[in-house]
Order: structure tokens, then sequence, then C-alpha cells
């Protein structure tokens, strides 16, 4: 994943290098917070050691940080597009432990979000420190899914079942944000955002899930904030 | 721009990428070490031991613990595994999954859970664990009957024994003995271990001992025994004679009843002396057998067919059996040598006086005996046999000198030796009744003379020794020919009805004649009654012609008369249709022979 990601970068930055002179490239690194659904993953939270005592959901697929980085360019000023990654992941647990074991269900879930952005500000603030912008994105989500059920009593493993899931979604992303200049070459990002995932898809490989269907539905919230550098073109 | 990527990778790091999950840690109390644990098996046992003896055992178990909550139990016998959940269940052991008898060990390792509530807990991970042994006592029912012990006990009773009971005796309540004929008998008292049999006297029975259980499963076999049926073993002493002693030998306390086979007469009434005296039968009695039946002593311990008997040859009468081989005898008598001839069959016994033994048997070639005529004065025995007279002289069979019978024809009447050394035999024929003559030394024929011209067939004759009379016996009467040598001088018939009759050998001018319960005396020559004796029942036998007595019979008794006075010098019962009286010797038909010496000479 990591490779698919480098080459990724590799190939905005040559795209980015034909542009005109006299405008920017501009490297863009967010982080932020977002909320997902994952309704159904949370209904197929269904561990084999349900009868345990005291077992307890610890985790429901909760809002984590996210991860962002845009590869883009200012031309004409207002206008501005490229191509952005973002990683996400969140977990569903459901545990219980004491002086003599442990039990936990655990269903991982990570989202490598690849997608193209524009975004456009209004001409009248781009000579301002204070650039607010919207945005509109949309692309493909990689979904990698790992489940683990595992029992350990008095230092020994029970059980340890895995299995893992994979699939791709597709999302859209309005936003609206604002870009504070501050320094020549840096300003400071902020934005709101909320994707909707269009499709969804998780491949059970193991059989587990054959006659449900579950998908991680990376749908929620998004507040981001970072850095953008920007990189002047030389004709 | 290093710095800025450097802050970017510092960001990452500082927040992480991967959601880390939440604990949910349960804070429980620690069990104790150890808590106590009891279980108990619902099994046959004696004591602490259990016990398989059948095909399977049902084992259930009951196990507690104080302050903890059982699992279950993991039995083990030999190489047997019962897993078993719960504080209760039961599981069966099959005794064919086991080796044999013998001793054995079940193990129970018993299982408790802790009752934390912890995950260990709930997963019967955590818990107490206790070792619980028992003895096993294997002892497969046998599937042969095992030896039964017996002897004869100090009372003379058998005694039956067995080996006690492998198992707990409050396991059964009975004992049973079968002998599988005819009766059974019952023993409650369960530590009695053996039984003394009052019925047993040497029958062929098997003794079967089985214990019987309370539950009513099948019984088991303690012991048997076969015991073969004892013979009778009797012997007979004839020595006394008043009575014959008869030896018997039975190891059991028992009792004998001995009875004439035929006509079931009992002799000895349930005697228990080994040695009883049995009374003779009267003289000539016919009953070679004798049935003996052994009882138990003890009347109230008779069952169904408990005796034993037997039937044993015996002679009855009294007396002495002097045919060789027990048949009925045809006798000749030789008063010069006190010497008596029987013959049965094709053989002739020789017996000397006073009848201690047999002097000797001639086995002539090809004799069937029909006559006798015994010479006298030569000692010669004359031998009727088929066509043929053979002179046995001086009494040896090396010395025979065969005579062909002159006339064609059956033998008949009663052959003679006379006086003179001749014998003198009657023939069959055609023309009547002859008399042949041979001379006893030489053996030659010399003559024949006419009897009864007019009787050829069916006349009894016979001649007396001094060749004086010859006396027939025809349908028309008794004849007496007075003889001058061989020629007919004079005939006179009997016209009275008679019984019997016969001619003193000695001296035949005297004639006995039986008839209506009377015994007649008449002189021969002229058939005058010289005297005449009531006696009612009795016929003329013959004139003993050692010592000149009149014997006289009945079917059931004799007595013998001194023909002189008359009066009867002895008498006793007999069971024979006809008697003779030689030498003082009584002879009964059937070849037994009663010394009457002392009796006679009172």
């Amino acid at each position: 994943m990591k490779k698919r990601l480098i080459l990724f970068i590799l190939c905005l930055a040559s795209a980015g290098a034909s542009m005109q002179a006299q405008e920017w490239l501009t490297l863009e690194y967010n982080f932020g917070y977002g909320t997902y659904d994952m309704g159904k993953l949370k209904d197929a939270m269904t561990p084999n050691a349900s009868r345990l005592n005291n077992l307890k959901v610890t985790d429901n697929f909760p809002g984590y940080w996210i991860h962002q980085v845009k590869l883009g360019a200012d031309f004409k000023q207002m206008h501005q597009g490229g191509f952005s990654v973002d990683f996400m992941n969140t977990v569903g647990n459901q545990a219980v432990s004491d002086y003599s074991g442990a039990y936990n269900f655990t269903m991982r879930v990570k989202g490598v979000r690849l997608g193209a952005f524009y975004r456009i500000t209004p001409r009248s603030w781009l000579t301002k420190v204070v650039r607010p912008y919207l945005q509109l994105s949309g692309g493909v989500i990689l979904n990698n899914g790992e489940l683990e059920e595992k029992l350990e009593v008095n230092q020994t493993v029970m059980s340890d079942d895995q299995m893992k899931l994979n699939g791709i979604n597709s999302f859209i992303e309005p936003a609206v944000g604002c870009r504070f200049h501050l320094l020549p070459h840096f300003d400071l990002n902020v934005s709101v955002a909320y994707e909707f995932d269009l499709t969804r898809k998780f491949k059970d490989t193991s059989g587990r899930y054959s006659t449900v269907a579950i998908y991680p539905d990376w749908s929620g919230l998004r507040l981001m904030g970072g850095l953008i550098y920007s990189i002047p073109l030389i004709r | 721009m290093k710095k800025v990527l450097y802050c970017l990778f510092g960001l990452l790091l500082l927040f992480g990428c991967e959601y880390e999950v939440h604990e949910n840690y349960i804070e429980l109390k620690k069990p104790a070490d150890s808590v106590g644990m009891t279980i108990q098996l619902e099994a046959e046992s004696s004591g602490d031991t259990l016990l398989i003896w059948t095909d399977y055992v049902t084992i259930r178990y009951n196990f507690a613990t104080s302050g903890s909550n059982a699992i279950g139990c993991i039995f083990q016998l030999g190489s047997q595994q019962w897993v078993m959940q719960g504080a209760t269940g039961s599981f069966d052991i099959y005794r064919s999954n086991l080796g044999g008898n013998g001793l054995y060990e079940l193990t129970c390792e018993m299982y408790a859970s802790s009752g934390s509530g912890s995950i260990a807990d709930q997963l019967g991970q955590e818990g107490y664990q206790g070792v619980y042994k028992w003895p096993v006592k294997v002892a497969y029912q046998p599937t042969e009957w095992r030896p039964l012990s017996h002897t004869i006990n100090k009372d003379g009773y058998l005694e039956l024994s067995w080996s006690r009971f492998p198992f707990d005796t409050s396991l059964f309540d009975r004992y049973e003995i079968s002998n599988g004929s005819w009766s059974w008998t019952s023993i409650s008292n369960i530590n009695q271990l053996s039984y003394v049999c009052k019925e047993y006297v040497g029958q062929g029975v098997t003794f079967a001992v089985t214990a019987h259980f309370k539950d009513h499963r099948t019984p088991w076999p303690m012991g048997q025994v076969t015991l073969d049926k004892l013979d009778i073993e009797a012997t007979f002493d004839y020595s006394r004679a008043d009575s014959i002693v008869m030896k018997w030998s039975n190891p059991y306390r028992s009792v004998i009843t001995a009875y004439e086979y035929v006509s079931g007469r009992v002799l000895v009434d349930e005697a228990s002396a080994r040695e009883v005296c049995l009374p003779y039968s009267p003289f000539g009695s016919a009953y070679p057998y004798i049935g003996l039946s052994v009882e138990t002593s003890d009347p109230s311990a008779r069952g169904i067919a408990s005796g034993l008997s037997a039937q044993c040859p015996y002679r009855s009468s009294c007396g002495m059996v002097i045919t060789s081989d027990g048949g009925a005898g045809r006798y000749g008598y030789n008063p010069a040598k006190d010497m008596l001839y029987v013959s049965s069959h094709g053989e002739i016994d020789r017996w000397a006086y006073p009848f201690v033994a047999r002097k000797d048997t001639y086995e002539g070639p090809g004799w069937y005996v029909y006559q006798y005529a015994l010479v006298d004065k030569h000692t010669a025995m004359a031998v009727y046999d088929g066509n043929f007279i053979d002179l046995c002289m001086g009494g040896e069979t090396n010395k025979v000198v065969r005579m062909p019978m002159h006339n064609a024809g059956m033998l008949t009447g009663q052959p003679t030796v006379t006086n003179n050394g001749k014998v003198i035999a009657f023939t069959s024929t055609q023309a009547g009744v002859m008399g042949e003559v041979f001379d006893v030394q030489s053996g030659l024929f010399e003559t024949e003379f006419p009897v009864l011209p007019d009787y050829p067939y069916g006349i009894g004759v016979a001649m007396t020794p001094d060749g004086a009379y010859l006396i027939t016996e025809t349908d028309i009467g008794l004849s007496v020919l007075s003889m001058q040598g061989y020629t007919i001088s004079q005939t006179r018939r009997w016209t009275m009805q008679y019984d019997n009759w016969c001619v003193n050998p000695v001296n035949s001018g005297e004639l006995y004649v039986s008839f209506d319960s009377k015994i007649s005396k008449y002189r021969t020559s002229d058939l005058s009654l010289v005297a005449s004796w009531d006696m009612p029942g009795m016929r003329v036998g013959n004139v003993d012609p050692k010592s000149g007595y009149l014997l006289v019979h009945s079917d059931k008794k004799i007595a013998v008369i001194d023909p002189k006075t008359g009066r009867i010098l002895y008498s006793m019962p007999v069971d024979t249709y006809w008697c003779g009286l030689y030498g003082n010797m009584l002879l009964s038909v059937n070849g037994f022979a009663l010394n009457l010496e002392k009796e006679l000479n009172r």
C-alpha cells in the first residue's frame, strides 16, 4: 500500500512540472478528525464467545484522526486543484479480561482515500491574509479490514482466529475552508467537510459473513487543519 | 523544506496512525487454593471394594464440593475411561472389556470450578482437582461348574460343601441344592457352607449348588458334582442250614430291603446291618433272583425314586444246586458206590455223598442224556443217547461201549439194569413196545421181547431190577406183568384209579400207589393191599434204594415214610412238582439237593 502511495505522489510531481511558471505548486498536509458511519460493521460485531460474562463493547468504530496529504497547483490565483491521499482508521472491539485471561473480538478497518480535489477562492479575498474557499473532492477508498478473535486463559492462547477483508468505496466530499497566508510560501489551512460514500464494498474471503452484507462506510464529518507549502513555478 | 518534512513525520509519530483499542478489565477476587471434595458411588460393593461379576454394572456417582461448583469426573479403570460432566451421573462397566477376574483399581479425577466468575472459571479452566481410588474386584460368573466337595460324614450321610461366596453374602438370600431328578433344597442360612443329604444312598445323581440373589438375577453356581450310581454288592453265604447270610456293602447310612424278585415276597425289611439273614424259600423253589432295595435309614428323608435297587442272582431254595448249569436235572443213583449222577443237558456230573463238592463231570461226544441206568454190581452206567446206549464201564467215560438200538424207534419208559448185568431198554415200534436186552459186560445185544403188542405208543414201562416184574402204564390202567426170563408169564391189570406209583427197587414185591388222599402198599405179585395211610394231597414219589424209605410229596410238601410202619419220619415244605429221594438225598426237579441224613436218622 505504501508503494502505491509513493508512486502516486511521484506522478503528481511530474505533472506539476509541466505547469506554467507563474503559477504555484502546492504541497499540503492536513491533520484532522473524522467521524464514520460503519453501521454494517457494527451489526457484524457478533463474537463467538458472547456468553462470557462482563463482555463489553469497548470501541464501536469511533471517529479518529485523519492524515491527509495533498499535491496540487494554483492557477489563475483563484483556482486550485490536485490530488489527495487520506489515511483513516477505526476499530470495533468487544473485550473482557481479568486475572485469568482475556478475550478480544476486534475488527480494525483502515481506509486509504485516493482522490482529486478542486478548490476555488473568491477573487476579492486573494490578496488578503484570510482566503476562504470552497472545495469539492472525489475518488476512491481502498478498504482494508482485519478481524481477530482471541482467547487467552492462564497465559495460554486458547484460540486465535484472524481474517482479512478488502474492498473499494467511492466517495464525494464537499468542504469549506480557509487559508491563512502568513508567510511568503506557507499558508495555514482549516476546513470543514462531509464525506459521502457513494459505493461501499468489503470482500470476505473467509466466508464468515457470507450471509450478511458488511462493508465500511466512511461517511462522516471531517474537521481538518494543516499547512500549505507553495512553490512558485519557474518559467 | 527538510524541516517541514521532519515536522510532518513528527506529527505522524505524535498522534500515531492506528486507533488503540480499549481494555475491559474486570477486577475479581482470586479463589482459594483448595476446597473440599467428596464423591460417593452407588454400585455393588463389599466394603470399599466395588464388585463386578455380571455382564456389566452401572456405576452412579454423586460428586459434592464445599464452596465450589462440581464440573465433572474422569473415571479410569484399566484402559477404559469415562469422562463425565456434572455433579451426578452414571456409566457402565462391561466386564468383557476387562482382562479377566482379579483385582483392579478404579480411579476418579474430580474437577470443580472455582466459582470466581473469571474467564477461566467460565471456560472450565479454573478449578480444583481431586483423586479418589477404589479397589475393584472382578469375578466373572463361571461358565463351568466348579467341583463340589463331598464326603461321608460321621453319621454316614453324604455331606456336600462349597466355598464361601466370593462377594458380600448380603447380596443373596439363599442357596439351592438340586440333584437334577427328585428334589431340591433351599438353605436360607447364607453362612452355611455345607449340606447333609440324608436322601442319598448311592444313586447316580448330579448335585448342584447355586446361590440365589435377592434381586432375582441369574443364580451364581457354587459347585457341582456328579456321583456315579453305586452298585449294590451283595454276597450270599449258603453254609448255614437255617438261613442265607447276605452281606452287602454301602458306604452311606442306609437300610436294605430284600425280596424274592418274582413273587415279591419280602425276605428282609429295611435292615440297617450290613450282614443280614435271609430265610430260605421252600426246597426246590425256582426263584433265581433276589430284589434288593436300598433306602436312607431316615424314612422322613425319603423322596421320590430316591432309593437304589438291584436284582442279584441267588439261590433261594435250601439245599445245594447240583446241576452244572442250574437247569432241570435228571438223576441216576448207584447205591453200591453211593454215587449220584446228574445231567441237565450234554453233561453228566458225578457227586459222591455227602455232596460236599462235585466229583467230576463227564462230557461225552454229543451226549444229550435222556435216561440213566446204573449197573449195580458192575458199576457201569448206561446212557441213552438217541439211538444208542453208551455204557460207561466203571463209571469212567473213557471206557464207553456203544450199543446201537436194535429196533428203530423212540425210546420209551424207564431203562433198567438188572441185577444179573443186563440192560433192558424199551422202544416204541410198529409192532408195539419192544424190550431190548444188552449184556453189560460185552455190550452186545442179546435178545428182544414184546411188552404190550396192543399198545405200541405212549406207555410208561419199567422193569424191576430183579427182572421179576414189568410194570406198564397205559390209558387202560396199570398192568403188572410177571416175567419168566424175558417172557411174560402172567398179566395183572390194575382196575382202580391211581395218581402215581412206584416199585421198591430193593424189594420188587412191594408196589406203592397213591390215590384219593391215600398212600397204599400192595404186593406186586397179586396186587393185594398190604397197608394204607391217609395222606391228603400226597402222591407216591420213590423208595430210596439205600434206606428203603418211601418218599411221598405234593407240590408244596414232602414226607418220608417208613414203609414198614407207615410212620412219617420227616416232612418239610417244598416248592417243586417232582421230588426224589436217593441215598437220603432229597432231589428236586430243578437241580436242588438236600441231605436228609440227619433228619431221617434221628
